[in-house]
Order: C-alpha cells, then sequence, then structure tokens
C-alpha cells in the first residue's frame, strides 16, 4: 500500500506498531540474572575490499571482528581461512554473524540476500541495488529470515533529527494534505561526466589476480577492460548506472524520509538526457518525478543541456493545512528515533535504514535512469512496482540475470 | 575469428561450477595475438576510415548508399566529459533525423547498420552500436506508429542471427532483443539455446519475451553443462509447470550446480508435488547449496499461500521448523515459524517461541505477533492473556498494544492495577500506544501519583499518546501532582509534545520552589515557548548563580541532582541557555532586547551564556551587543564574543568580521573572523559577493591556513573575477599548489565560453600554471585544458 492514500488512523497505526517493538526488547539482549546476554563481539566478512571496502565494514560497528576478507581480485592469495576470492565460501562459516557489502552494485542484492539466507546480518554500500526488483527481492529476504539489513549511507538518520523535516513529515503522513505542492529539488553533485562510461572499451588482458567470470557475476559476460573494475564501473549500465546511481542514494534518503516517501514511489517520470548508449552511462540534464499526493521530487544534473526550470523549490509547511488540521498534525506524536546497525542486530529492530525504506529511495535512482535510457515519459504503478504501458522500459525493472545467478 | 573469443567465454563460465576450488581463467586474448587479427584490423580500420565496411570481409550487401556517412555524423565521442573517453551527448532532436533516415531505408538498411558492428577488438564501431541501441528505444516507443519501424528493426536483428556473422556480434544483436524482442522472433532466437556461446544472451532474450516457456523446455533434454543450467534457471523464472517432472529428475543430477538450479526453479513454479523431493535434496545438500535449497522450499510454500494450498505450505513449514534445529539453521526456523504463524488457528507456536532462550527467535515471535497473525489475532492474544503468566502477560500487553486494535482496550484498562509492576508498566505502554481520551486519563492519573518506573512509562505514554486532547489532560495532572517528581515527568512530556497550547502552566513551573522542576520548565519551554514566557527564562538565567540553588537540592530526584552536583550549577545555566537559544530566532528582538539588559549585572559566567544567546538571536541589536563584547574589557567575554561573531549566521556580520579580523591584535580572534567570512562566502551569495569576501580574506590573512581554505571555495566560483583572484597566489610558495588546482577548476567551465576576454585570461592562467606547479598531474590537466582552449 502507498503512503500517499494512507488514512492519518493507519498511519498511526504504523507509529504505534513501531513504537511497540521498541518497548519489546527481548529481555535477553539486556542480560541479569537468568538471562543469557548477547555476544560482546560479533563475527564480521569484508566482501568487496575496494574504495569503500573499510569505510563500509567500519559501519558494522565497534564490536566485531573481522575474521575473512573476500574479493575476486584476491585469486592468487586465496586461502579459504583469511581470504577469499569466492563470497559463498564466506558465507559457510559459521563464525561470521554479519557481512559487510562493498562490491560493484551489480553484485549487491545477490550478496545481500545469500548472506541473509545463510542467516547473516548486511551492512550493503550504496546504491542499494542495480535495478528495481533486486530491491524487492532483498526486501523479501531480510524479512523472511528475520535478518538485520542497513544501507550504507545515513541520509535519513539526519533528516530523522530535524525538527523542520520531523514536522514535513508529519504533514505529508498525516493524511490532511489536499494537494500537496512540495517540489524539492537536488542539484549538482551527481558527477554525471566523472562518472560516465567510455563508449568503446577494448579487450585488454585480465590480470592474474582477478576471478573475472566472477567479477561480472550476474551482468552479461563481457571481455576485460580495466575501465569495467576499480570505481569505474561506475560508468556502465552492466554494473551501476553513472553519478546518478551512485551519488543518488547519498542525496535522496533524507528527503525520501521527510516526505514520507519511504514506502511508495513516484507515479510519473520524466527525463532530459542524451538518447542513451547501450553500455555506458551518459549525460542527462534533470529528471522530475511526481508522486501521487502531487508532490515532485527534481534531479537537476547542471552538467549537460538546458537547465531545469518548469518549477520551483517549495516546502511543505503548516501553512498548507487547514487551521484544525495544523492542530492536529502538531497533536502527532514523533516517530521513534531511526537506530543504528549496530543497536539493530543487538536487539533485533530493523535499522533505520532497512531494506524496506531504502529500496524506494533506490527505486528512484533506477526510474530516472530508466527514464533516461528510454527517454520516455514513464508511468510507474508505486503497489505492483511496474511500469505502466511500456514494455520496453519494464524490462528494465526486472532484468535477467546470467546463470546461475538470479533473484 | 570469433571462434578464439568464444571458446574463451565458455572457458570463463566453467568458473560457477566449481565449489570450493575456483580455476583462475585463461587470459584473454590479446588484440595483436588473436587469430588472423592484425589482417582483419588492418582490413577494418581502412573500412571504417573509408566510411563503409568491404562486403568481402562480412560476407554481406553493402550498406545503402549514404548510411556510413550518415552515421558518421553522429558526434565524436571524447569530448565534453571530465572522464578521457566519456560518451559526448547528441542531443535527441540530433538522433532523430539520423533515426528517421535510417528507417526509411527499411529492413535492408538496418541490416547493414547491423553490418557496421565489429567484434570486440576489432576496431570502433561506437557510432553504429550508438545508432542502433537508440534507435531501437526510439521505434519502441509505445505508438502505433512505431510499428511497421518495429517490425522491420526485429527482422533486421532476426536475420543477423542466422547470418555468418561473428558470434559476439550476434550476442551484441540479443542483448538488444533482450529488450525489443517479442513472441515473433522467439522460435528463430531459440534455436540459439543450443549454441555454447549464445545460450546465455538467447535465454536472457527469451526470458524478457516471457511467454517462451516451451522453447525452453524443448530445448532441456539436449541441454548439458552451463546451458543445461541456463535451460532450468528459465524455466524456473517463467514458472513453467509442465517442466515440473523433468526438474524434479535433475534435483538427482551428478552436477551440485544443476541440483541446486532445479530445486530453486520448483520453488518458483509452486508445484506441491515437487515438495517432499525438494525437501529430500535439501536435507542431502551442504554448506551454500544447502542454503539455497532451504531457501527454494520456503519459496515453495510461499507459492502454495499464493493459490490457497494451506495444507502443504504448512506441512513444508512444520517440516523445517522440526528438522533445521542447528543453531546455524535457526534462521529458516524463523522463516518456518513466520510462516507458521499465518496459517495456524492458535499462538501455540508463537508463545513457545516467545519462552525461547535464542534471542533472535524470540524478538521475530514477538513482532509476528504483531504483524504477522491475521485477523483473528487479537481475539487469540487476548484468550491467551487470560490464562498467561506474569512475564507473558507483559509481553502480550506490549504486542496488543503494538496492534492497536481497540478491541484490547479494555482488557488493557484493566491491567492498569494489576499486582505485578512489569504488567502495569506494559499496560500503561500499550494504553499509550492505542490512545484515546479514556487512556490518556487513565495514564495521566497513573503519572500524578507513580514514582520509578511506572511514572517514566506513564511520562513517555503520555509525551507520545495520540490526540490534540492529551496535551489539556497532562496539564491538568501537572496542576495536581503534589511530588517533585510527576511535576518533572509530566513537564517533560508536555515539552516533547510541544504543547504550545498549554504555554502557561509550563512557564508556571519556572517559579517552583524545587530546582529540578524549574529545570524541566526550561527544556520544556525550550521546545514550545512563546515570546510571552522570555522575561521569566531570562531571569532564572540571570540568577542562576543565586546562592539558594544549592539548598534547593535537598530532595530532588536522583538525576537532577546529579546533572546539579557534577556541573555544580552548569545544569540549570545550561538548560537556561539551550532555552534561550532555541527561543531566541523565534522572538529575536524581544529575546536580544531582555539579553542585552540582563549583561549589563550578570556575573561573567551568565554573561558568556547570554552572548552566545545573542549569537542565536542573530539580529542587528544582537549583532551592535555583540561587536561590543569583542572590544570590552573582560577577555574571557571578548573571546566568547569573538567566537560568536566568528559564527554569526549572515552576511550582516561579515563587515564586523573584516574589521575585528584587520584591528584585533588577538590573533585567535582573528582567525576566528577570518574563518567565518570564509564560511560566509561558502554557504551562499552571488559569484560576485563571494570574491568580495574571499578577496578581503586574501588580504587580510597572516597565515596559509585561512589562504588554503579561501582557495578550496574560490574553485567552485567559476568567474573571470575568481579567476583573477586565484591568479597570483601561484607566487606564494605557501599556497602555490592550493591556487593551481583552484584555477584548473575554475578554469574548466570558463573554458567553454565564448568571450575573448575569458579566453585570454584563462590561457593566461593555465600558462602560468602549467610553470608554476611541481604536480606532473596538475601541469598535464592544464596542459590539456590549455590545447582546448587554443583550438
Amino acid at each position: 500500500m502507498g503512503t500517499d492514500n494512507l488514512s492519518r488512523r493507519a498511519f498511526l497505526t504504523g507509529v504505534a506498531a513501531t513504537a511497540a517493538t521498541v518497548t519489546i526488547v527481548p529481555r535477553h539482549c539486556l542480560g541479569g540474572p537468568g538471562q543469557t546476554a548477547p555476544s560482546d563481539t560479533f563475527g564480521a566478512a569484508l566482501i568487496g575490499c575496494g574504495g569503500r571496502g573499510g569505510g563500509t565494514f567500519g559501519g558494522l560497528g565497534p564490536n566485531v571482528k573481522r575474521l575473512a576478507d573476500c574479493d575476486v581480485k584476491f585469486l592468487d592469495k586465496a586461502d579459504n581461512k583469511k581470504v577469499y576470492s569466492d563470497f559463498r565460501r564466506v558465507l559457510e562459516r559459521k563464525d561470521i554473524d554479519m557481512v559487510a557489502i562493498a562490491t560493484p552494485p551489480h553484485w549487491h542484492a545477490l550478496i545481500s540476500i545469500a548472506a541473509m539466507q545463510a542467516g547473516k546480518d548486511v551492512l550493503c554500500e550504496k546504491p542499494m541495488t542495480r535495478f528495481i526488483a533486486e530491491g524487492r527481492a532483498v526486501i523479501e529476504a531480510e524479512k523472511r529470515y528475520g535478518r538485520v539489513y542497513q544501507i550504507g549511507t545515513y541520509g535519513r538518520f539526519g533528516a530523522s533529527h530535524d525538527r523542520n523535516s520531523i514536522l514535513t513529515r508529519k504533514i505529508i503522513k498525516s493524511g490532511l494534505l489536499k494537494q500537496c505542492k512540495g517540489v524539492h529539488f537536488k542539484r549538482g553533485d551527481f558527477k554525471v561526466k566523472e562518472w560516465s562510461g567510455k563508449v568503446n572499451l577494448q579487450p585488454q588482458p585480465i590480470p592474474k589476480n582477478l576471478d573475472w567470470d566472477m567479477y561480472c557475476g550476474p551482468s552479461p559476460f563481457k571481455p576485460y577492460n580495466v575501465d569495467r573494475t576499480g570505481g569505474r564501473h561506475r560508468g556502465y549500465w552492466d554494473y551501476e548506472g553513472g553519478g546518478l546511481a551512485d551519488m543518488g542514494q547519498h542525496h535522496w534518503e533524507g528527503p525520501c524520509w521527510t516526505y514520507g516517501k519511504d514506502e511508495t514511489s513516484p507515479v510519473e517520470i520524466e527525463a532530459y538526457g542524451a538518447p542513451a548508449h547501450p553500455e555506458a552511462c551518459g549525460m542527462w540534464g534533470w529528471v522530475e518525478h511526481r508522486f501521487a499526493d502531487g508532490m515532485t521530487f527534481v534531479f537537476a544534473s547542471g552538467e549537460w543541456g538546458e537547465p531545469y526550470n518548469r518549477l520551483q523549490q517549495r516546502g511543505v509547511t503548516l501553512e498548507d493545512l487547514d487551521p484544525d488540521d495544523r492542530k492536529k498534525v502538531l497533536a502527532m506524536p514523533d516517530d521513534p528515533p531511526l537506530i543504528s546497525f549496530e543497536e539493530a542486530v543487538k536487539t533485533r529492530k530493523p535499522a533505520g535504514g532497512s531494506s524496506w525504506t531504502s529500496h524506494r529511495t533506490a527505486t528512484l535512482l533506477h526510474l530516472s535512469n530508466i527514464a533516461i535510457r528510454i527517454g520516455r515519459k514513464l508511468r510507474y504503478d508505486p503497489d505492483k512496482q511496474e511500469i505502466v504501458g511500456d514494455e520496453e522500459a519494464n524490462r528494465l525493472v526486472n532484468q535477467p540475470m546470467r546463470a546461475p545467478w538470479h533473484l | 575469428m570469433h571462434s578464439t573469443f568464444s571458446t574463451t567465454i565458455l572457458t570463463r563460465r566453467v568458473g560457477h561450477f566449481a565449489k570450493l576450488s575456483v580455476p583462475r581463467p585463461k587470459q584473454q586474448p590479446q588484440f595483436g595475438k588473436m587469430r588472423y587479427g592484425c589482417v582483419a584490423a588492418v582490413l577494418l580500420c581502412v573500412a571504417l576510415v573509408g566510411g563503409t565496411l568491404s562486403p568481402a570481409a562480412r560476407g554481406e550487401d553493402a550498406p545503402k548508399t549514404g548510411l556510413a556517412a550518415l552515421v558518421a555524423t553522429v558526434p565524436d565521442a571524447d569530448k565534453g566529459g571530465r572522464t578521457p573517453g566519456a560518451l559526448t551527448a547528441p542531443d535527441l532532436d540530433t538522433m532523430k533525423k539520423i533515426y528517421n533516415e535510417v528507417l526509411k531505408g527499411g529492413k535492408e538498411n538496418i541490416v547493414a547498420l547491423v553490418g557496421m558492428l565489429v567484434e570486440p577488438g576489432q576496431g570502433d564501431d561506437y557510432k553504429a552500436r550508438y545508432v542502433l541501441h537508440s534507435m531501437m528505444t526510439y521505434v519502441m516507443r509505445p505508438d502505433p506508429e512505431a510499428e511497421k519501424d518495429r517490425t522491420a528493426l526485429t527482422d533486421a536483428l532476426i536475420a543477423t542471427l542466422s547470418s555468418d556473422r561473428p558470434k559476439s556480434v550476434k550476442a551484441m544483436v540479443l542483448q538488444e532483443l533482450k529488450w525489443c524482442g517479442s513472441k515473433p522472433q522467439a522460435e528463430a532466437i531459440g534455436k540459439l539455446l543450443s549454441d555454447a556461446d549464445l545460450c546465455e544472451p538467447a535465454a536472457q532474450a527469451l526470458v524478457g519475451i516471457k511467454d517462451t516457456a516451451d522453447i525452453f523446455r524443448q530445448a532441456l533434454p539436449a541441454a548439458a553443462g552451463k546451458n543445461r543450467v541456463t535451460v532450468i534457471q528459465a524455466l524456473g523464472v517463467l514458472r513453467d509447470t509442465k517442466a515440473v517432472d523433468e526438474l524434479k529428475k535433475a534435483l538427482a543430477d551428478a552436477d551440485p550446480v544443476t541440483r541446486v538450479a532445479a530445486c530453486e526453479a520448483l520453488g518458483n513454479i509452486g508445484d506441491p508435488a515437487a515438495a517432499d523431493a525438494m525437501l529430500a535434496a535439501g536435507d542431502a545438500a551442504k554448506d551454500f547449496d544447502r542454503t539455497r535449497m532451504n531457501d527454494a522450499v520456503l519459496l515453495l510454500a510461499k507459492r502454495l499461500i499464493a493459490v490457497d494450498n494451506k495444507k502443504d505450505a504448512e506441512r513444508i513449514y512444520a517440516k523445517l521448523w522440526e528438522t533445521r534445529t542447528d543453531p546455524q539453521e535457526r534462521h529458516v526456523r524463523i522463516a518456518a515459524l513466520q510462516g507458521l504463524a499465518s496459517l495456524r488457528t492458535d499462538l501455540n507456536d508463537l508463545l513457545a517461541a516467545m519462552k525461547t532462550d535464542d534471542l533472535q527467535i524470540r524478538a521475530v515471535a514477538l513482532r509476528t505477533a504483531v504483524t504477522g497473525l491475521g485477523p483473528n489475532g487479537t481475539k487469540m492474544l487476548l484468550d491467551a492473556l487470560e490464562k498467561a503468566a506474569p512475564r507473558d502477560r507483559a509481553d502480550l500487553l506490549a504486542i496488543l498494544g503494538a496492534r492497536a486494535d481497540p478491541a484490547a482496550m479494555p482488557a488493557i484498562l484493566g491491567m492498569l492495577k494489576d499486582p505485578d509492576e512489569k504488567v502495569r508498566i506494559a499496560a500503561i505502554q500499550a494504553a499509550a500506544v492505542l490512545g484515546g481520551e479514556q487512556a490518556a486519563q487513565a495514564v495521566a492519573a497513573i503519572a500524578v501519583a507513580a514514582a520509578g518506573k511506572e511514572l517514566e512509562a506513564a511520562a513517555n505514554g503520555l509525551a507520545r499518546m495520540p490526540g490534540a486532547e492529551v496535551n489539556g489532560i497532562a496539564a491538568a495532572a501537572l496542576k495536581q501532582a503534589a511530588e517533585p517528581a510527576p511535576r518533572m515527568a509530566l513537564l517533560s512530556a508536555l515539552g516533547i509534545r510541544r504543547a504550545e497550547d498549554q504555554r502557561e502552566p509550563v512557564a508556571a513551573g519556572l517559579a517552583d520552589k524545587d530546582v529540578g522542576v524549574r529545570i524541566a520548565a526550561l527544556k520544556a519551554l525550550a521546545l514550545m515557548a512563546g515570546e510571552a514566557q522570555l522575561p521569566a527564562m531570562v531571569k532564572i538565567l540571570k540568577e542562576s548563580m543565586d546562592e539558594r540553588a544549592p539548598s534547593l537540592l535537598i530532595a530532588v530526584p536522583p538525576a537532577t541532582v546529579k546533572l546539579l552536583t557534577d556541573a555544580k550549577d552548569e545544569g540549570e545555566r545550561g538548560a537556561a541557555e539551550s532555552a534561550l537559544v532555541a527561543v531566541a530566532p523565534r522572538s529575536a528582538d524581544k529575546c536580544a532586547g531582555l539579553v542585552i539588559a540582563a549583561l549589563a549585572d550578570a556575573p561573567p559566567e551568565n554573561a558568556a551564556a547570554l552572548i552566545r544567546v545573542l549569537g542565536a538571536a542573530g539580529c542587528k541589536k544582537a549583532l551592535e551587543a555583540v561587536i561590543a563584547q569583542t572590544k570590552g574589557a573582560n577577555a574571557d567575554l571578548k573571546d566568547v564574543a569573538a567566537h560568536v561573531l566568528g559564527d554569526w549566521r549572515d552576511r550582516a556580520g561579515a563587515a564586523s568580521m573584516l574589521d575585528l579580523a584587520q584591528t584585533s591584535a588577538n590573533e585567535t580572534h582573528q582567525v576566528l573572523a577570518l574563518r567565518g567570512l570564509i564560511r560566509l562566502a561558502k554557504e551562499g551569495g552571488s559569484p560576485a559577493e563571494k570574491v568580495k569576501l574571499l578577496d578581503s580574506v586574501m588580504k587580510t590573512a597572516k597565515q596559509p591556513a585561512e589562504k588554503r581554505s579561501a582557495l578550496g571555495v574560490l574553485q567552485d566560483v567559476p568567474t573571470l573575477e575568481s579567476l583573477q583572484l586565484a591568479v597570483p597566489c601561484l607566487d606564494n610558495d605557501d599556497i602555490r599548489e592550493e591556487a593551481a588546482e583552484a584555477i584548473l577548476k575554475i578554469a574548466d567551465p570558463l573554458a567553454k565560453q565564448k568571450a575573448d576576454n575569458v579566453l585570454d585570461a584563462v590561457r593566461d592562467a593555465l600558462e602560468k600554471v602549467t610553470k608554476a606547479t611541481k604536480r606532473s598531474n596538475v601541469r598535464t590537466a592544464a596542459q590539456k585544458l590549455l590545447n582546448q582552449v587554443k583550438k
């Protein structure tokens, strides 16, 4: 159910449910007489040891012991004891409670799902996924196995402490707005040029230490070229989605929380960009997302084409409500504070950046890129999570994977 | 020529089948080592330079006259992007003209376009690939008028699949068909499922088309190795019920990858006839294969529930719950437990799970009871509540509250007087979550008279209870409370609620005889006060050094005692300052007036706090007072004022900051002021304003650190004036490299302008950078940009 049509009662029920889970922290986690206290230290592994690896691992918290490092470029030194090149072997270890995943994004969903299927908790570097259907599968795994999942970006935590954001969220989620006129912009810092791809990569010899087949994984097998790896993978649809996908989760986690869009998605998406290359992520000017309640999100790259000039930034305030409704909103309780990955692991409550909230942020990015790639205005069904009336675009929502990898 | 590459693909894929040992793939052939590579490359290059390909080299018809020239009009890559080689982006209108010209020639023209694609490593086919792919997207628009073009395109792509083009080119074509293929092309694509190199891209195209299970099923008997896994996976994704028998046989395949793929396919198809075989396969599997098979079985149960086959689903969940008893598989039991809870008509499984010592199972059981029970959930929970022991009653009450079903309210209110404190607290929390006037009155009545954890629970409940009527109920309780502890707790609750309609009763707490209550009132007012409460708040701040304070510690709650004893009088002062800082921006002028008046005779410690409050007020009156303090006699207060001025929130403080930086004898004050100016430049304003501020910093700063910081901001201001400010910094040894990098960043967008004076300045600046910098990467980048400008 999208939140745009959510009744106030239903919203409060949701708040209540979350609040109650706060009150029913199993007493075991507190220790004490007659109760078993949780282990003070968790066994952990880092999967994907390149650029963001160390930082992502640090997000697991202080009480973890790094038992294994895994990377497809460790082919020449993997001992399957401390160093691995195949994440499946890491997940078989019984002493590993949690994993930090910092591979390129085409592996994020599959390794997250596999880790949760193996009973591990997961902290995954952003972006959460490479396409929309992956997000739904990650959610399914988190819920099915009662795991803790947190995306490695924390914009929604900041927003959840900001008084203006808290009020805006209440206004939106109260369901009392007759027509939302809000327009929220993110201008620039999408690294469009920096993380665009090269258009005619030529085959190069595969480095001896690299398991290239495993690197490609679920994506189409292509000849090795160094530009497909090492951070520059960001510029190719096979592995990510340009600077928009890479930076977008940073930029939109907070607004999605503030504007109550962490359980729904836009219904119309329109992009202005250059016709897309089949492999390399390219140039775009802006993307406009309209939600069912009237809220608009605008991505403006500032790096290509004519600047966006359709709408002006406009917040959502109490002035948008009738006087009686303002009082109702002010009387609404605050959401309980979002909890960190570390606390979530100890208390077995969902982390602040759980899969079902971050998936909606990732969906914004994917819909943006689909609109850019397709070059047409899209209509999206946030409940079915499908593009309506455009078969080609819809195939980008759920993309086939190279066997034996699949969702 | 293609066979070398294709064999390499096959060799690489073997890696998927290895479990513990992952063979290292062979080296990918290099361009020069490929069979016929050199000759072919030369031929292709000649052909491309000539604008067409040799029909003899390709064995196909030559492109129509003009097609190669048309494709050549696509802008070259490797311009415009910061990254070398980044895609240059033509606009859609330019490309549409090209599409329409290509499409005018129909299928034949598109075949010729596909003929311009080359194998990887054999030349640059960027423009042809780009036109083909983007044209595909263009003709796939949902427009009946595009139907003819769609047919021509897909016919052309299919024709390529049966030609003698290299397999890598056919793979590219299949990747296009993955997005645009439809049922009429399925049979032709299906023929490639038996091709070792093209099976995978063909399968992906067919999965995209969707109604293609027959083709995969027919291919299954002959498929082997990697192809067999691909076909099995596709049958699963397409949920082909007719393949179940064959897939069940594959559960016994000698190859573990095939067994897992079959199990996963069966799980997705959702046929109950496969359940026992899948469970048996999972029982026998080990390590990661067992993990995947467990998941497949759970998926099967979910599929069965979706078609209302609860009996078989329940049997699967029960089997997993009973057999996956190794602690390492408790997550599988967790999944089974949630499934069982959704199907059972009683709570026995969940109640048992809630009592387990396993934290993870217990937590999920509790959460499932809140969100995973059906419509009879509340009744089942109320029945269980009647019979439960105290510990379980507390958990059940929490669950009932979280479910937010009003039907549970009578039972919850009844438990507010339970003999067991934990039960009472759980009932308070549940009532608070459910909300409503009746619950609010009951919880407020408890707050008035309670202590300890029960009071804490009641206050927390009131703080977060929904309903506008709660404010008044909590304020009424505040007046009734005889002891300080309930008064403090209720004040805190009103503050958290931002109960602006109850400001007066909260402000009355400022005059309370108990210091803890006064602090609680201040903290609450920080969240909700209006102008009317300001005088009383300032008075408290001014008098917080009052000698009566220590004597007021008697009989206040431990937390407040600790607050005040640890920090001496910092507690009261801190609370007051926080309150005023929060209120000040809302009533800047009035607040500033009150604070300035209080400053005159306030003790120094409190004067410092008052100056900080002036910073929060941020109005003209406050600024003048802060400036005066920077020139006062008390050194400590001058320090405070310099900090406040340096943090001034807008440009109104800029002139005073500059004055302080230029005239103060205190080096710290100079730096604080300069950093304030740099911050203001970074935070906003027009480019000209930014440059003006940064210019003043450059002229005033004595230390390189501030100049470096200024350059860091300047580099994001791409104007001629900015460039002119940065260039002289190249002559300063301390900041030369920072200046060089800033100039590069400023010059990049300026280089795209057309004005001669700008381009002249850019050229001059870049030339100076190439001579001044000692960093080769900076020099190279500058030279590259310089070359562009010179063009």
